[in-house]
């Protein structure tokens, strides 16, 4: 156990080397740079314009910078944000909140509905209920996101006028009292977080109800049922433990969406969540920004991965005692 | 004698979705089960045994099996207070009904039980087997404490001569042997003391020295508990010395059935005959092992069923074998369906 532990760390700072490697490559090889901006202002000297570059490092070759960004990496720092030049670890922390708050909630809608579904589905398969299920489980897995976003803010924010189409609060959020912000916020989370789960919960059905059907063909549900156990007993006792098993992987790489956020459906939404930040920090090609989203993000799905491991020792005994 | 299993022109058929034929998998099976009697089913694989196991246990996809004739159980046990008499599968006018779900989980495990062919897919890989033994006992018993409960499980694990019961009681299937998960398979099936246990090639999947012992295990603790066995095998040879009366299945028809010294020394019908003769033994050492040519007749075709059901692969056919079903002819106890004992008799 200890050992499988210590080999997990080992292969996780190489891999998280590793990534926070390659995407400093990919950013900073991409097309654009930060003094993009001051290239065709007239009012800038081009002595100015060096200045800037120097200021900031992006005179020096590729390597070197890595390494630079790297020994600071270490010091937990990471730097400052070219556009505000505020430390970029404040910035991520200010949108962190936001981006839990939608993604949790929506990660457990995706679990309560998908596994709920999951289960009806393959306890009833082929039969009516199955196929009404199944029916719109495909229409949300199929129906791009983004285009639901917009057609929900059209029928619910402008047609209906009974959600707010964009941000987290109100303009008069500050002369609101306690509950009236609490319904303010939870108003405002609805379409987001509806929207967002649904794909999810749709995956997450078929997922259940493929894995469902093939444990309770199984021999040993068969056996089950020979001792008499009731129908409800042996679903959820003996099929769904085994269902479990795969569905924890599924939890571990969820997590990296739940801090990281979306960053198309968040600017969508104008919410102000971390994957707002982060599409603004790429548009601007605020390197710092980047860099400090993408190493959290990368750092949080081997987390995740890790976590995942080890809630698989917990879940499967087969592993557990190997 | 009580008879407490009593199988009355039983005839069941799946639907084969992919083929969108009726497959008459079992026909016209007749048969007969006292009390403490030891019966054997044999036949190749396909000829059904297990489906009869499963209609016993009313375990097949309902969606896709359909039923005639009769099954009636006759529970006998004290310790039980429910009806004397259950109509597993009934037909009255053409109509069938099948028992209940919640009738059936009371027999199930209860008066009926089952220890399945392979015993690394028959329990429950994330569960201990500790708990999977709890739960059959669970399942009948609602008023015992949990002591009471975990006492009996580690004295079935005696029983079935696990060794060191209250260790194997933690432990999870994959920790396990075939030879000791069939064990504790056999203890979940007898937990309950049942009238019936139906042992559905309970050997197949496991080594072959271990044969022996299992099956004697199952003969020994079966008189113990007073229940009746059904032992269903393709193996003629390992029932020899275990059981009372074997019945002889073939394509879904029983064609002969005797007792089971009958069997051995006198066989009639010529599946039986050449059944024997396939088996391996010692005695046939060095010498070339018979085989039975062709397969099975397409049990789709309801063409077949109007001559003898082995008429393509028998060696002693006469011409009325195609032209004429034959019917069960008696020498007493043993009957055999083959029309060269007509007039034999």
């Amino acid at each position: 156990m200890v050992k499988i532990i210590f080999k997990r760390i080992i292969l996780f700072i190489i891999t998280f080397i590793g990534i926070s490697f390659i995407t400093f490559l990919v950013i900073n090889l991409s097309p654009g740079k930060p003094s993009d901006m001051l290239e065709f202002s007239s009012k800038i000297t081009y002595e100015a314009k060096e200045k800037i570059i120097k200021l900031y490092g992006l005179d020096k070759p590729l390597h070197i910078r890595y390494f630079n960004w790297f020994v600071r990496f270490i010091k937990l720092d990471f730097g400052n944000s070219f556009k505000d030049d505020r430390p970029v670890i404040k910035k991520i922390l200010e949108r962190l909140p936001a981006t839990l708050l939608l993604n949790i909630l929506s990660l457990i809608l995706i679990f309560f509905f998908g596994i709920f579904f999951g289960i009806i589905c393959a306890v009833y398969r082929n039969k009516f209920l199955d196929k009404i299920i199944s029916f719109f489980i495909f229409l949300s897995y199929s129906i791009p996101k983004y285009w639901l976003a917009i057609l929900c803010m059209i029928v619910f924010g402008i047609k209906l006028k009974i959600l707010p189409i964009s941000g987290l609060r109100s303009v008069n959020f500050e002369y609101l009292t306690f509950l009236e912000k609490c319904l303010d916020i939870i108003k405002h989370l609805i379409l987001p977080v509806v929207i967002s789960a649904l794909g999810g919960i749709a995956g997450l059905t078929r997922y259940i109800r493929g894995s469902m059907i093939e444990q309770l063909n199984s021999e040993y549900i068969k056996f089950a049922i020979s001792k008499g156990t009731p129908k409800n007993k042996v679903v959820l006792k003996h099929a769904f433990r085994n269902v479990l098993i795969p569905v924890v992987t599924i939890v571990g790489l969820s997590l990296p969406e739940v801090i990281g956020g979306a960053f198309i459906f968040e600017t969508i939404f104008a919410y102000p969540g971390m994957g707002r930040l982060g599409y603004e920090a790429i548009m601007s090609r605020d390197y710092p920004l980047i860099m400090g989203i993408s190493v959290i993000t990368a750092f949080l799905t081997l987390l995740g991965n890790f976590l995942a491991d080890l809630l698989y020792i917990y879940v499967d005994p087969r592993v557990r005692y190997k | 004698m009580e008879s407490i299993l009593e199988i009355r022109n039983l005839n069941v058929s799946f639907f084969v979705k992919s083929k969108n034929k009726k497959l008459f998998i079992l026909r016209d099976i007749n048969l007969e089960i006292f009390k403490t009697q030891k019966i054997a089913i044999v036949g190749e694989s396909a000829s059904g045994k297990t489906t009869l196991a499963n209609t016993i246990m009313l375990l097949n996809d309902k969606e896709y099996t359909y039923y005639s004739g009769f099954v009636k159980f006759y529970p006998i046990k004290n310790s039980c207070s429910c009806q004397k008499k259950f109509y597993e599968i009934i037909t009255v006018n053409g109509k069938t009904q099948i028992l209940d779900e919640k009738n059936m989980r009371h027999l199930r495990g209860n008066h009926i039980s089952m220890v399945f062919q392979d015993p690394f897919s028959a329990l429950n890989p994330v569960v201990s087997v500790g708990k999977q033994v709890e739960e059959v006992i669970k399942n009948h018993n609602y008023n015992l404490s949990k002591k009471d409960i975990y006492n009996k499980v580690i004295e079935l694990f005696y029983k079935v001569k696990l060794p060191q019961p209250e260790h194997i009681y933690n432990k999870y299937p994959h920790q396990l042997s075939g030879g000791q998960i069939q064990r504790i398979c056999i203890g979940i099936a007898l937990a309950n003391k049942p009238e019936i246990l139906i042992a559905d090639e309970p050997t197949t999947a496991l080594d072959a020295s271990l044969k022996d012992t299992i099956i004697n295990l199952l003969t020994e603790l079966v008189v113990e508990e007073n229940s009746a066995l059904i032992l269903i095998t393709h193996d003629i040879n390992l029932i020899k010395n275990s059981v009372d009366y074997v019945f002889i299945l073939y394509a879904g028809e029983i064609v002969e059935y005797a007792s089971a010294k009958e069997i051995f020394e006198n066989p009639k019908h010529p599946y039986t005959t050449l059944l024997l003769e396939c088996s391996v033994d010692k005695t046939k050492k060095g010498k070339k092992l018979t085989t039975i040519p062709y397969d099975f007749p397409d049990l789709t075709d309801e063409e077949v069923f109007k001559k003898c059901i082995f008429f393509n692969r028998c060696p002693k056919k006469i011409k009325d074998c195609e032209f004429i079903k034959p019917n069960f002819y008696s020498f007493g106890q043993h009957k055999v369906k083959c029309i060269l004992y007509e007039n034999e008799r």
